[in-house]
């Protein structure tokens, strides 16, 4: 994204009192949505380990104002599946 | 406060150019000159998007308001402020982006933030055509388009993600190819199938050629029993004639010693007589011996006479050159043969060269093709091609070669059979010479030449019987296998050619008497019945222990080497078909076998690329080399293990034995590759999880917007298709957020009778609150928030929701636009009222009201000058702007 770009987002999220209250509703549904994909689906990770990366990733799109950095995020997620228990 | 609206043309939207500075007034004005457009830009100006819920109307502010300058004045401290507005700025913008910033600021002529404006001056507009159910669903829809941003932001990231991730994940996706397990199952399962097929078709073959060679055997030993009869009477023949011959000698001989008895001779000449007389028959059989070897030779190599050094050099010669020839035909007639060889030349120059160049890329054929791989493949196809048997015309190629090495070993041997003939010619001539000279010295008479002449006919008679007794002996040892004992092949060379006088003792008769062959030719028989056919041998044996002539016990032994014969022929088509059979068993075996391998090798193929693409070190995988380790650690592959499949890439055969290490290790290294591929496509699927409910929210939000207002129902999204996609979350969270709304104090006071409960149900759009005055339960639909009490309770409610504006800047100032249904419904007074006393100096500094226009412009501003309002028409574009009377 350009850095335009960036503050406009950044401007609209300032301009939504609904912001904080939209993320939560997110997540839950995103929860939801991933819940029952486990159940469906044939993945080599385990649930645990999925529903950890999905937080993470989470976290990593609601923090806005940083930039999302592909490398730093495979690299933890990398580790967190080798030292899941 | 007094706001100007000015441009230099007369292109951009319609707006109105003047607001007047009154504390309260009302502008009645046509419809379309841009009232309301002036009350949105200075919410604009203020800071606030008025267009949030409005793309449509947006799109149009931005691409026709143009150039615009709002000019404001009558501030209480004296400030100017001008506000220079370009919409062709915003073009590419977010709405909220240009709401921030829409253009150039100035205080007193001097460049301002728009923060300091903003600190000056504030100005809302409460539309009058809006009831409940609109501001609901206008907040929806500022939300949806919230949540739409959201989607797009997110969107962005996860392509961003996806591409990197992807670039990254090029080489190891592949190896995602599900069901290694099972494929390796197969595997072994067809490798251990091929193995079995192998070793029954060896069994067979062996067996097979047992029973052909066993066949041969007895059919040689049938056809050896036709001809020998036939042969025994040659040889009783020819053994008569040579006794007959031999005593012809002896007869002359003796009559010569007489005649030499008759003469005067010394004693030592009588001695040395003697010892030539008794030599010369051993001479003579020594001679014939050499000759007969000679004439075989001859009759091998078509010579009817000794052949010249010169011409046994041509024949040699040409039986090279015919030789070379015929190596050549079969090397191009016996393709499998040929290939055979260069691929053994060739596997053997790529299995000798270094491990790591073992590992390079040798060919590209489809794919790059490695030195071990080709290798590999020269192996499996050179297996494929022992099978493949010779061709009729090669068989017989091989058979003439050998025929000409056989002539040109002969062709060598010549010279030395030559020499020793003319050694043993010597000896006898020599003899004779010597003993015609004694005899001579000592009687020159006619009668003993006479003598002498029939006693050198009797010899060449002798030595023509002898070669014909050694011919006959010959043809049957031959027969009966014994050809070597004969001296007659080449290279086979005899040591009597020295014919040392004192040890010319034959230990062997080189003759033999009709009676000694026959009782050889009996023992080859006894012989024989020791391995004929189980079947045969109790016939065999009967005829052997018999007493009748050999002619007849042989003639016994033929028939029933017969009967052998044609079981062993029965015995051998089975064996041949039970060979062809397993052949062609092995032949599926062998390509169920290939198959399988394939599956692996693509397999492991694609393996080996992850590992070295995870490996490399200035690779996309360099930067998580740690943490790759660390998950291929966690999956048991250790860091030796995982260089050495590096250094040597996994091979199907690899995986034969699952306690092999090598086996161990590739499924670690397989198990770790597809999770590393996973995560990183977790990640992505991840991010795009989050997208997509963005996506769904804002679609669902923007469609149940449109619910709650006719106004906002533009809707593309099939309401109960919506409702179905989204959860019980998204449902539950709009409930929340309306009830919220509806739960403002100043709402509650206004429109729910001061309850301290209202709640939103989602099912029927409908509110519900207990007035706490007498404990009621009410319930009401949105839409009946819309008659003119509840819209102007409504008015005051959102006038109320404003009052902290104040706290933040010095002047607000609200437009009330769009209540001309007020004066309609003769509700205006009231509102005005409300205002006088309730709203101006607490919630708002100024309060213009805007209404339609209720007659001509010259009577509304004649009918206001009548009141003493002191209107102020402004034509064109035709409004009048009429203070209030409390000014």
């Amino acid at each position: 994204m350009t850095d335009e770009a960036d503050n406009a987002a950044a401007s609209a999220v300032s301009r939504s009192k609904y912001a904080d209250s939209l993320d939560e509703l997110i997540e839950s549904m995103v929860e939801v949505e991933l819940d029952a994909l486990q159940v469906a689906d044939k993945s080599a990770l385990d649930a645990e380990y999925r529903n950890q990366l999905q937080r993470r990733v989470i976290a990593a799109l609601r923090a806005r104002d940083q930039q999302l950095d592909p490398k730093v995020l495979l690299t933890s997620a990398l580790e967190l599946w080798a030292e899941r228990p | 406060m007094r706001f100007q609206f000015s441009r230099s043309g007369d292109d951009g939207l319609p707006v109105i150019p003047v607001v007047p500075d009154h504390r309260l007034s009302t502008i009645e004005g046509r419809n379309g000159i841009g009232k309301t457009l002036a009350a949105r830009i200075l919410e604009f100006v203020s800071g606030e998007q008025p267009f949030t819920a409005l793309p449509k109307a947006w799109e149009s502010f931005c691409n026709d308001l143009g150039l615009l300058t709002v000019t404001i004045d009558g501030l209480p401290g004296g400030e100017i402020v001008r506000c220079e507005l370009d919409s062709s700025n915003w073009r590419g913008r977010s709405e909220a982006d240009c709401a921030v910033n829409p253009g150039d600021a100035f205080i007193n002529e001097k460049a301002a933030a728009w923060e300091a404006v903003r600190g000056l001056v504030q100005v809302r507009r409460i539309a009058g055509d809006e009831g409940l159910g609109e501001t609901l669903a206008r907040t929806l829809r500022e939300t949806s388009f919230f949540a739409r941003d959201r989607d797009r932001e997110t969107s962005a990231i996860v392509d961003e993600l996806g591409a990197q991730l992807g670039e990254l994940t090029d080489d190891i996706v592949s190896v995602r190819v599900g069901g290694h397990v099972e494929d390796i199952d197969q595997y072994r399962l067809a490798s251990r199938e091929l193995d079995a097929a192998t070793t029954k078709a060896d069994d067979a073959a062996s067996a097979q050629e047992r029973a052909v060679a066993r066949l041969e055997e007895h059919k040689a030993i049938a056809a050896t029993l036709t001809v020998l009869p036939e042969l025994l009477l040659e040889h009783s023949a020819a053994s008569v004639a040579y006794a007959k011959a031999e005593a012809s000698v002896r007869a002359a001989d003796r009559k010569l010693t007489d005649f030499g008895r008759q003469q005067v001779v010394n004693a030592e000449n009588e001695a040395r007589i003697n010892w030539l007389v008794s030599r010369l028959p051993s001479r003579m059989r020594l001679l014939a011996n050499t000759r007969v070897e000679e004439q075989a030779a001859h009759a091998f190599l078509k010579a009817e006479a000794r052949l010249s050094d010169a011409e046994r050099r041509r024949r040699t010669q040409e039986a090279d050159r015919e030789i070379s020839k015929l190596d050549e035909e079969n090397k191009s007639g016996y393709l499998a043969g040929t290939i055979r060889e260069a691929q053994q030349n060739i596997e053997g120059e790529l299995r000798a060269m270094p491990k790591a160049a073992q590992q390079e890329r040798i060919a590209t054929i489809g794919r790059d093709i490695r030195v071990f791989e080709l290798a590999d493949g020269i192996a499996a196809r050179r297996k494929q091609l022992e099978g493949v048997p010779k061709p009729d015309e090669v068989a017989e190629r091989e058979r003439a070669i050998e025929r000409l090495r056989n002539e040109r070993a002969r062709l060598g041997a010549l010279p030395d059979i030559y020499r020793r003939t003319d050694q043993k010619q010597k000896l006898v001539d020599d003899g004779l010479s010597e003993l015609i000279d004694l005899r001579g010295a000592a009687d020159e008479g006619q009668a003993f030449l006479d003598a002498n002449e029939r006693a050198t006919a009797a010899r060449t008679e002798m030595l023509s019987a002898t070669v014909a007794l050694r011919e006959r002996q010959a043809a049957i040892e031959t027969a009966i296998g014994l050809e070597a004992d004969l001296g007659l092949g080449p290279g086979s060379s005899r040591t009597d050619d020295d014919d040392d006088e004192a040890s010319d003792s034959p230990e062997t008769p080189l003759l033999l008497t009709a009676d000694q062959m026959a009782e050889r030719v009996s023992a080859w028989v006894s012989r024989t019945g020791d391995n004929i056919d189980q079947r045969a041998s109790r016939a065999w044996a009967d005829a052997v222990k018999g007493s009748a002539p050999l002619a007849a016990r042989i003639k016994k032994c033929e028939s029933a080497i017969v009967k052998a014969v044609a079981n062993l022929s029965a015995e051998a088509a089975v064996a041949d078909a039970e060979r062809s059979a397993s052949d062609e068993a092995l032949e599926a075996r062998a390509a169920a076998q290939d198959r399988a391998e394939d599956a692996v090798a693509t397999w492991l193929d694609r393996l080996g690329d992850a590992v070295r693409s995870l490996h490399h070190e200035a690779g996309p995988w360099a930067p998580y080399r740690a943490a790759v380790d660390r998950v291929l650690n966690r999956v048991g592959l250790r860091g030796d293990a995982f260089a050495d499949l590096v250094e040597s890439p996994p091979r199907p055969a690899d995986l034969l034995r699952e306690d092999d290490p090598r086996c161990v290790a590739i499924l670690a290294a397989t198990q770790g590759v597809e999770a590393i591929e996973e995560i990183a496509g977790e990640i992505e699927a991840a991010a795009a999880r989050v997208r997509d409910q963005w996506s769904n929210t804002a679609n669902y939000l923007y469609q149940f917007s449109g619910e709650l207002s006719t106004r906002y129902d533009d809707s593309p999204f099939d309401a109960k298709s919506m409702r179905a996609a989204t959860g019980v979350h998204l449902t539950k969270w709009a409930e929340r957020t309306i009830t919220a709304l509806l739960s403002s104090p100043e709402l509650r006071a206004e429109l729910f009778n001061g309850s301290e409960l209202v709640t939103f149900n989602m099912s029927d759009l409908t509110v519900s609150w207990t007035e706490s005055a007498t404990n009621r339960k009410r319930r009401r639909p949105i839409e009946a928030f819309s008659s003119g009490e509840q819209v102007f309770a409504y008015t005051k409610a959102k006038l109320e929701l404003l009052r902290e504006l104040r706290h933040g800047t010095t002047q607000v100032v609200v437009f009330l636009d769009e209540f001309g249904a007020f004066v309609a419904r003769d509700r205006f007074a009231q509102l005005v009222t409300y205002i006088e006393h309730d709203a101006l100096g607490t919630i708002a500094d100024q309060i213009v009201v805007t209404v339609p226009l209720s007659g001509s412009l010259e009577q509304v501003r004649d009918g206001a000058t009548l009141a003493n309002l002191k209107p102020e028409l402004f034509d064109p574009p035709g409004y009048v702007v009429i203070p209030a009377r409390t000014e």
